[in-house]
């Protein structure tokens, strides 16, 4: 079934490269969802996801020459967060936009559309705060370690993947990754009083 | 034991088995009698494990290219041997414009040398009007013939110029910036 799947998709690259539009778009709708995820995680807000996918795949149609062979979603992983980190950069440099701005009081930044359906509406509320308060704590990370934190616990990444999409060794991925983590737990040890009372950091945690 | 260097650069990787053998058997005999690489442990497993139940977030739309964006991407594959292909020949351009403007200086400061009677500033405005130093400059004939362009103009002009000169008995000045339509209204 994988064979099948990486032996279409390698027939798609083929003809994209040959200035296959229509085979590029496949390509872009196999994959949007799990760039956009991405951008989400690493930007915080919708609109800046939005814009940074779309530049990342058209960044990746422009490349796609480069790619030579391997793992297609690690090269555009890579392209995808470079978009980031270029979007963070940008951002910077107009400080009246940054970060914390953006997420303010804003308590609807979580988007709606991932309601599980075997949750009720109680249940569904107490999950939506929680991803709310660590979309915050991931928004405070340093860039470098809040893009290697998504990429591993968000997307569920190897570190060889992550290294390659960072384009980093395996102790860098390693030690960014533990350091990202320790500073969330401390983030959210902090901000106790906004989790949900069930998933609070109790004495069984630490 | 329990004041042992601590182990907390490692967690995350102990967490995520990514660690060798003796490293992780290093780790765990460690953790077995430190409470705060313990609780640290403990907090750091919480703490991925809430990162890992974030919920997937779907695209809100669709990010295919319309064929304006993929156009004005360019990609290098389809743009990249046009621009060579360009770019090589602008060299070139500029190569053959510098060997015949080079070599066409070269030619009139030999003439200036050979033929005493004609003014630089004169000579110069013959060059460059096409006109070849031909006409006066007997001794750089064969010269001014590798000039290709210049040469096959001064084919066409050179006569009707020859023939005005010895209409209006002029000296060599005159002959270097005749005006043709002058000489064949005159020949009417």
């Amino acid at each position: 079934m994988i064979e099948a799947k990486t032996q279409i998709e390698r027939e798609l690259i083929q003809a994209a490269r040959r200035g296959d539009l229509r085979a590029f778009n496949r390509l872009v709708e196999m994959y949007q969802d799990r760039v956009y995820h991405i951008a989400f995680r690493i930007l915080g807000d919708g609109d800046s996801a939005a814009d940074t996918t779309q530049e990342a795949f058209i960044s990746a149609y422009k490349h796609l020459k480069d790619f030579r062979e391997g793992s297609f979603q690690a090269w555009l992983m890579r392209i995808v967060t470079n978009a980031c980190y270029d979007y963070v950069r940008a951002r910077k440099r107009r400080p009246a936009d940054s970060l914390e701005d953006m997420l303010g009081d804003d308590e609807e930044r979580e988007p709606p559309d991932f309601v599980d359906r075997h949750e009720g509406p109680e249940e569904h509320a107490v999950r939506a705060e929680l991803n709310r308060l660590l979309q915050r704590g991931i928004s405070q990370l340093p860039d470098d370690q809040r893009i290697v934190l998504v990429l591993a616990d968000v997307q569920g990444f190897s570190y060889e993947e992550i290294a390659t999409a960072t384009d980093t060794n395996l102790g860098t991925v390693k030690s960014r990754l533990n350091r990202a983590r320790l500073r969330l737990r401390d983030w959210l040890l902090a901000h106790q009083e906004h989790l949900p009372e069930h998933y609070r950091l109790s004495s069984e945690h630490l | 034991m329990s004041n042992a260097k601590h182990v907390t650069d490692n967690l995350s990787a102990y967490l995520d088995n990514r660690l060798g053998g003796a490293e992780r058997a290093r780790i765990e005999s460690h953790l077995r009698t430190c409470s705060v690489c313990q609780s640290d442990l403990e907090s750091l497993r919480y703490t991925a494990r809430l990162l890992q139940a974030m919920p997937s977030v779907k695209a809100p739309r669709s990010f295919t290219l319309t064929p304006e964006q993929a156009a004005r991407a360019r990609p290098r594959w389809q743009a990249g041997w046009i621009f060579r292909a360009l770019r090589g020949m602008t060299g070139l351009a500029a190569l053959l414009l510098l060997l015949v403007v080079g070599l066409d200086l070269f030619v009139v400061s030999n003439a200036r040398g050979f033929t005493a009677s004609a003014p630089a500033p004169a000579a110069l405005r013959v060059t460059t009007q096409i006109a070849p130093p031909a006409a006066d400059a007997s001794a750089n004939e064969s010269k001014a013939v590798t000039i290709a362009p210049a040469a096959g103009a001064a084919a066409t002009t050179a006569p009707s110029r020859h023939l005005c000169r010895s209409d209006r008995d002029a000296d060599t000045h005159d002959v270097r910036h005749p005006s043709t339509r002058d000489c064949q209204r005159r020949r009417k």
